[in-house]
Order: C-alpha cells, then sequence, then structure tokens
C-alpha cells in the first residue's frame, strides 16, 4: 500500500485520464504514462457529458494552487484545486506586459479578493499599436474570465485590422474595427457559457471596454463604460478622449447636477453601457483624432482614474514618474500611487508612447543617359 | 440512450467562520428513443438485459388462511404477465429453503408467450409448506443472476412472516454477500412479519420495503412493482462526492421519492473521493441531500465544498457542484434554501416517527406523544398529507401546527406497521 502521502498527491482527483500517445488511462499528476513511457502534458480529465452543462471552463491553469500549493496539474479544468478545493482567481493578482513603447500593468489592489481587470495589448508592426483595458463588473458572477476573454478577443480583432489597413490608414477603417472588435467581445464572453441563474438574476459576468488604436499619428479609440483613455501630448493640454457611460456622467450631461456632486453621489460610477450576456447596447462609442506631436496614450481602468479623475490632474502623476522611467515603470508608479491612496479597486494601465515620423525625404533618384 | 442531468440547490453563502455545507442534488434520468417506456416491450430492442425474479414465501402460515396464498399466486401471475417479451425471469419458492418454481431447473426462462403460459401453470401448484429461512431465499436469487452479470437484476421478495427458522446473523450474512448483486422490492403481507428485517433487506438492497395488509391488494402491487423493473434502463449508476482535503462528508442521503441514508454504504475511491450506490435507474428524478463541513476560509474566499459526479459503470455523466463562499453579507449568509430546509424538515419527520413508534412498543408513552406530535407537526408544514393520514390512524390529532396529540388506545397492527415502513416517503418540495 503506498502511503498517505503518495496517495494525496496522485490520486486525489476524481477524474481520470487518457494517455494521448497510446490511450491508456492514467492518473493525472503524473508525468509520464506508464504504460508507454510518453510524456504528459497537463490533461483534462474523460468526462463524457451527454447534456450541455452550465460548467464554466475557462483556460487549464499553469500555476499552483493560491490556497495549498498544490501543482497547476491538480486544478480543475473549473479553477477549483482538486485538493483544497479553493477556486482559484480568474486573474492574476499583478501582471505586467513590456513590449517598450507599449507596456502595461494590472493589479489586483488592496481590497479585492481578485484581480476583475483583464488587458490586452499589442505592438502590431513599429509605430502600430492596440491597447485595451476590459473591468470586470464585481457584483456580477466571475467578471474576470469574461473581461480577459474580452479584451483578448478585442486586441486580436484590433491587431489584424491594423495588419490589413494600408499604412497610415483611413480612421474610418479603425470605427468599424473597433465596433467589431467590441462584437467579437462580446461573443467571447458568451461562449464562456454565462450561467443562466445568474443571468435571470441580473448578475451574469459583466466588463466595461475601452480600446486603443494608435499609429504616430493617429489614434482611435472606442468604449463602453466607464474605463477611459487620455492623450498626454508633450506641449499640449492633457485631455480625457473618453466620457463615462455611467450615471455620474449622464447626470451632469442632462445638466441634473454638477460634476462634483455627481462624482459625489452613490450611484456615481454605475455603469450604464457595458459587455455581458445581459448588455442591450454593445456598440462602442468611438473617437478619431489626429496627433500632432510626441506624446503618450494612456488607457486604464477606474481603479487609477478614481484618484486623480481631470486629465491635468492624471499628467501631474504621470509626470511624477522617475525620470527615465520606461512606459512598463511609469504604469508601476501610477500602480503604486492607486494603492498608496487606498487600492479601493483592481487598478490597471497601459502607456502608449507616440513620435511623429521624420519629414518623407522629396528625393528623386538621378536619370542617367547612357551613352551620352 | 438515458441522459442525466444534476442540479444543486443551496445558499452557498456562509458567514464567516462557518463550516457547515448543506445542499440538495436533484438526479433525472431521461431516455430518448423508446427504451424504459413503462410497461416496455422494447427492453430487448434498447438492448438492455434485464433479470426478474419473483420469490415467493410457500411456508406453511401462507396456507392461514388460503386466501393468503392464492392470492400470492394470482399475483405472482400478474407480475410474469407484466413481463416484457425477452426478460429473463425465475419464480422461486421460499421456505426453509429456497426452491424453484419456474423454470423446474436452477437458472432463468427468457420470457415469452409460451414460457409465460408454461410458468402460470407452475405457479398454480405453489403449495405452502414449512419455515421461513430469508436469507436461503436471497442467495438464491444471487446464484441465479450469476449467470447474467451485465444485466439489470431486480427481485420482488414476499413474506407473511418472521424469519424464524434462521438466526439473524445468518440472515445478515447473507444480505451482506447480495449487495450488489441484485435490487430487491420487499413486502409483508398481513402483519405477522417483521418490519426491521425486511427493512434491512430493502435497505442494503436498494429497494423498498411497504406492507400489504389485505392478500387481495397484492396483485396491483406486483403489477406496479414490475412495471418499474421492465422501466430500468440503466444499470450501475454511483453518486460520486468528491470533497477537499480536511472536509468531512457528514452524510450523503437520498430524500425523494424515498428517504434512504446511503452514507454507509460508501465505497471509497480514492483519499478525498467515495461512490454512493443509487442501483438502477429508468425514466425517474431522485433527491439527494449531502452536508458537508469543511475548513472555514477567509471573507471573500470561495471554495469547492463537493463534487458530486454521476458514475455510470466507470464513465462520468453529469456533475453538481456544492460551493461555499463565505462572506460578511448577513442578508446572503442567512438566506434559507427551500429545498434544504424542507428535506432537512422530511428527514426530522420521518425520525420522529420512527422514534415515536420504538417509544410507544416500549410503553414510554410520554416519549412517543412527544415525538409523534412533531411528526404531525412537521408533516403539516410540509403539506404531506398523505403522511398525516397514516399519523392519524395511530394519534388522536388535536392540533397540527402545534403537534398537540393523543395516542390512540388501539391502534390497529397493520396501520401502525404502514406508518412505519411509509414513514420514508417523502414529498418533493415545490420549485
Amino acid at each position: 500500500m503506498s502511503d498517505e502521502n503518495a496517495d494525496l498527491k496522485h490520486d486525489t482527483s476524481p477524474f481520470t485520464a487518457v494517455c494521448p500517445h497510446c490511450g491508456t488511462t492514467v492518473v493525472p499528476g503524473d508525468k509520464f504514462c506508464e504504460a508507454c513511457g510518453a510524456d504528459l502534458p497537463l490533461l483534462a480529465p474523460k468526462t463524457i457529458v451527454h447534456e450541455t452543462p452550465p460548467f464554466e471552463m475557462p483556460a487549464i491553469s499553469l500555476e499552483p494552487c493560491v490556497g495549498c500549493g498544490a501543482p497547476a496539474s491538480e486544478i480543475s479544468p473549473d479553477r477549483y484545486c482538486q485538493r483544497c478545493g479553493l477556486r482559484q482567481p480568474d486573474n492574476a493578482a499583478h501582471r505586467e506586459i513590456d513590449l517598450g513603447l507599449i507596456a502595461g500593468v494590472s493589479d489586483i489592489g488592496l481590497r479585492h479578493h481578485d484581480n476583475e481587470d483583464a488587458m490586452a495589448l499589442a505592438e502590431v508592426a513599429p509605430g502600430r499599436w492596440v491597447a485595451v483595458v476590459c473591468d470586470g463588473v464585481s457584483s456580477t458572477v466571475h467578471p474576470g474570465a469574461a473581461a480577459q476573454a474580452a479584451a483578448d478577443a478585442a486586441c486580436t480583432v484590433l491587431s489584424e485590422a491594423v495588419k490589413a489597413s494600408p499604412e497610415g490608414g483611413p480612421v474610418d477603417n479603425y470605427r468599424a474595427a473597433l465596433v467589431d472588435a467590441a462584437a467579437q467581445a462580446q461573443q467571447a464572453i458568451l461562449d464562456l457559457r454565462p450561467d443562466q441563474e445568474a443571468l435571470e438574476a441580473g448578475n451574469s459576468a459583466s466588463c466595461t471596454f475601452v480600446a486603443a488604436v494608435v499609429d504616430e499619428e493617429h489614434l482611435s479609440v472606442g468604449w463602453l463604460g466607464d474605463s477611459r483613455a487620455y492623450w498626454f501630448g508633450e506641449g499640449d493640454d492633457p485631455v480625457r478622449l473618453t466620457t463615462d457611460d455611467s450615471w455620474a456622467a449622464q447626470a451632469v450631461a442632462a445638466g441634473l447636477m454638477s460634476e462634483a456632486e455627481a462624482e459625489a453621489d452613490d450611484r456615481a460610477h454605475a455603469i450604464v453601457r457595458w459587455l455581458g450576456a445581459d448588455a442591450v447596447d454593445v456598440v462602442p462609442s468611438v473617437i478619431t483624432a489626429e496627433l500632432s506631436g510626441t506624446g503618450r496614450v494612456m488607457v486604464c481602468s477606474d481603479g487609477l482614474w478614481n484618484y486623480a479623475s481631470e486629465a491635468h490632474e492624471l499628467a501631474v502623476h504621470l509626470e511624477g514618474a522617475p525620470k527615465g522611467s520606461t512606459n512598463l515603470q511609469a504604469c508601476q508608479h501610477l500602480v503604486r500611487f492607486a494603492r498608496g491612496e487606498g487600492g479601493h479597486d483592481n487598478i490597471t494601465v497601459i502607456l502608449v508612447s507616440v513620435t511623429p515620423p521624420p519629414p518623407q525625404s522629396k528625393h528623386e533618384a538621378p536619370t542617367k543617359r547612357m551613352g551620352s | 440512450m438515458t441522459t442525466f442531468s444534476a442540479e444543486t440547490y443551496q445558499n452557498e453563502y456562509l458567514s464567516e467562520g462557518a463550516t457547515e455545507v448543506n445542499a440538495v442534488i436533484t438526479v433525472t434520468a431521461v431516455s430518448g428513443g423508446s427504451g424504459g417506456a413503462v410497461g416496455g416491450s422494447d427492453a430487448v430492442a434498447s438492448g438492455t438485459d434485464r433479470v426478474e425474479l419473483i420469490i415467493v414465501d410457500g411456508s406453511g402460515s401462507m396456507g392461514q388462511p388460503p386466501t393468503k396464498i392464492k392470492e400470492a399466486r394470482k399475483a405472482t401471475q400478474v407480475a410474469v404477465d407484466t413481463l416484457a417479451d425477452g426478460t429473463w425471469f425465475a419464480v422461486v419458492r421460499g421456505a426453509n429453503q429456497a426452491s424453484m418454481v419456474y423454470p423446474p431447473t436452477r437458472g432463468l426462462a427468457l420470457a415469452s408467450d409460451a414460457t409465460k403460459a408454461e410458468a402460470r401453470a407452475a405457479i398454480s401448484h405453489l403449495n405452502p409448506d414449512g419455515g421461513t429461512a430469508i436469507g436461503t431465499w436471497l442467495l438464491a436469487a444471487k446464484e441465479l443472476c450469476a449467470g447474467r452479470p451485465d444485466a439489470i437484476c431486480h427481485a420482488i421478495l414476499l413474506t407473511d412472516g418472521r424469519n424464524e427458522s434462521q438466526p439473524a446473523h445468518e440472515l445478515d450474512a447473507a444480505i451482506a454477500a447480495c449487495v450488489g448483486e441484485f435490487e430487491c422490492d420487499a413486502r409483508g403481507v398481513g402483519t405477522d412479519w417483521e418490519v426491521r428485517e425486511l427493512r434491512k433487506i430493502a435497505k442494503a438492497l436498494l429497494g423498498t420495503v411497504d406492507i400489504v395488509a389485505q392478500p387481495e391488494q397484492l396483485a396491483e402491487d406486483f403489477k406496479a412493482m414490475t412495471e418499474q423493473a421492465m422501466g430500468k434502463s440503466v444499470k450501475t449508476v454511483s453518486l460520486r462526492v468528491w470533497a477537499p482535503q480536511g472536509a468531512t462528508v457528514n452524510f450523503v442521503k437520498q430524500v425523494a421519492p424515498t428517504i434512504q441514508d446511503l452514507t454507509a454504504q460508501a465505497v471509497p475511491v480514492n483519499a478525498l473521493t467515495k461512490d454512493y450506490p443509487t442501483g438502477s435507474w429508468g425514466d425517474e428524478s431522485r433527491d439527494y441531500h449531502v452536508c458537508i463541513t469543511v475548513n472555514a476560509g477567509p471573507v471573500g474566499a470561495e471554495m469547492l465544498a463537493g463534487r458530486i459526479s454521476l458514475v455510470v459503470g466507470d464513465e462520468v455523466v453529469s456533475q453538481a457542484l456544492v460551493k461555499a463562499i463565505w462572506t460578511d453579507d448577513i442578508a446572503l449568509s442567512t438566506r434559507i434554501n427551500d429545498e434544504v430546509a424542507h428535506y432537512t424538515g422530511q428527514a426530522e419527520l420521518a425520525d420522529a416517527i420512527q422514534e415515536g413508534l420504538e417509544a410507544r412498543k416500549s410503553g414510554d408513552e410520554e416519549l412517543a406523544t412527544a415525538k409523534l406530535g412533531r411528526a404531525v407537526q412537521l408533516a403539516a408544514t410540509a403539506g404531506n398529507d398523505e403522511t398525516t393520514k397514516l399519523l392519524s390512524r395511530v394519534v388522536d390529532i388535536d392540533d397540527q401546527a402545534t403537534g398537540t396529540v393523543r395516542l390512540k388506545r388501539v391502534v390497529e397492527d397493520a396501520d401502525e406497521m404502514a406508518l412505519d415502513t411509509r414513514s420514508t416517503k417523502t414529498i418533493r418540495v415545490r420549485k
């Protein structure tokens, strides 16, 4: 009889799995197939389901259990540890993506149990970038997975659109692409098969959406909800590019109260548009602009702008990053700032540095006459 | 092809430091196509092998009065007629030993018009003589099923008396040997038999026990049991329960259509997982109440307290999750889940009846009145009118709401036994 610890290490799964090479039944957690000796990748359990169940099935975990440290192979596809039962967070508590001129940080903050913010970013080609932030609505069921699926889908759509469009393509292309990106992001959330009960209760997984397509001279931003985009141009006044789809913004726009009053209201941050199974309108607002000069585009969730809402306030904190900071370091600096202010929400920020291209040299190749 | 589905009903929110998780799991089996239809003459077409055994008490007492054995013969013939063509069957006479009524050799016959006619003829010569050693009847049934290990095996067992020709430990040993070999529905005709004995058999062999007070009622009961057996299409279904390290599965009980505590019948799969047998299934739905104690997590954490899988053979065909989410929101953690509350009440009702009847038998009138009064109260709350009616034959009900009752001076044995055997019948909660 093998000792109890060995039992716990190998045999705690209620599932069986099969070796992809020879088909023998193996125990999840085994590294090699006992029958044919092949390496065993992370195996999904063999469950044969005769009816479509409302299972949530995001990607298989690659990290050990945040509770008991059990290896990633012992996390079930529906994200429960097969040893201690703890549900794994949908998104990592802290993520950083550094692509140089574009970088992003997403952080759980100080008060939340999960990081339900998601980001996706890409440098599609030199001087052409995509940045997406989706903020999961924490009163809904498992919004983190929805937010990540949405952000990833949107980033893919926009990257394809950028690749397909000619150099410095017309901004109208990006308008259509942003509408498409939101639609695909919405579909990605639906593909996660949201829980029917949650849908009926009105708290099906939901998230905000803000996506920016940036090249050296243009940007287009599409959004739903209250995640924002800003432009910090050198020598320019800092500008907020988006207007929140929030109760507060609507109240102010309708002339019902001042911005200060609206911000102070309990309902201030209730969003009026979002992505999710119960979303009515998933066509984003879109703004396009020509950029004149050097500067940075910022895309962020409300976990950051809550502490510095006005563009020039935020600019101050952006400038406050140590001299010579990379965009990643600047993002880290902003996250630290937000955490320092209390970190009541998840914090996500992406920065893109834009420099205008050098002027085209009007140089004609000399022609030579043969034999003159 | 039978489709299984499982749904969880629970309040998953626990207050800080709370550790007990309760959930009701509803499991429903639906067959597509013709398999599993009641009285299914398509039994063979669906590819399900079935064995049906009818074990009839042939002891001397069955002839007193002669109407008992006459009705028993008739009921057995009705059961044979109800068999689907292609079912393997046998009729066994039980006394000090078991002997074959049909087929004449120790084996099974394949149901057809011809064999059914032969069986009917043989049954009409079933004569009462000898004692009662039910353990031998069970072992005979096991032997008959042994030839068809993949078939869904079911037995109807009828007795009219106590297991007087056999010591208790021999009956217990026989029951233990038959676990998993066949399912058995046990019936006692008249009032001279022991509810406790037949209940032991029914529980271990995943069947029901009931009283048939009047022999004339046997035919209808046998027909119903046979029809239900013909409707089974999936042989061995287990409820596989995984709970996390450090957790304790306090109990797993079937709570609808009847209460059956399956906890002691668990078969370990690995350190964290156990299989609870649920026998064979036709088109039906059953509810289970699972209670698990887990280590408390921090506020905000979500834990899987139990993963309940339906296992057919060794295939997982459906799953339900039992969750625990710790919260400091009192509104969430104090919510009562209707299903859990209902079945907790039904289980308490069954216990109250059992304890009340025990107390009455041992002469403790005060305890009996208290327990049966509580039972009346619980039955009223749940709207379990059938149970209220059964209770009213044993106690005079003064006030249902407060459970004020008086023990009847004279109670018919049949009424007391009916309450006893049917105490485990529950009504479903309205969803």
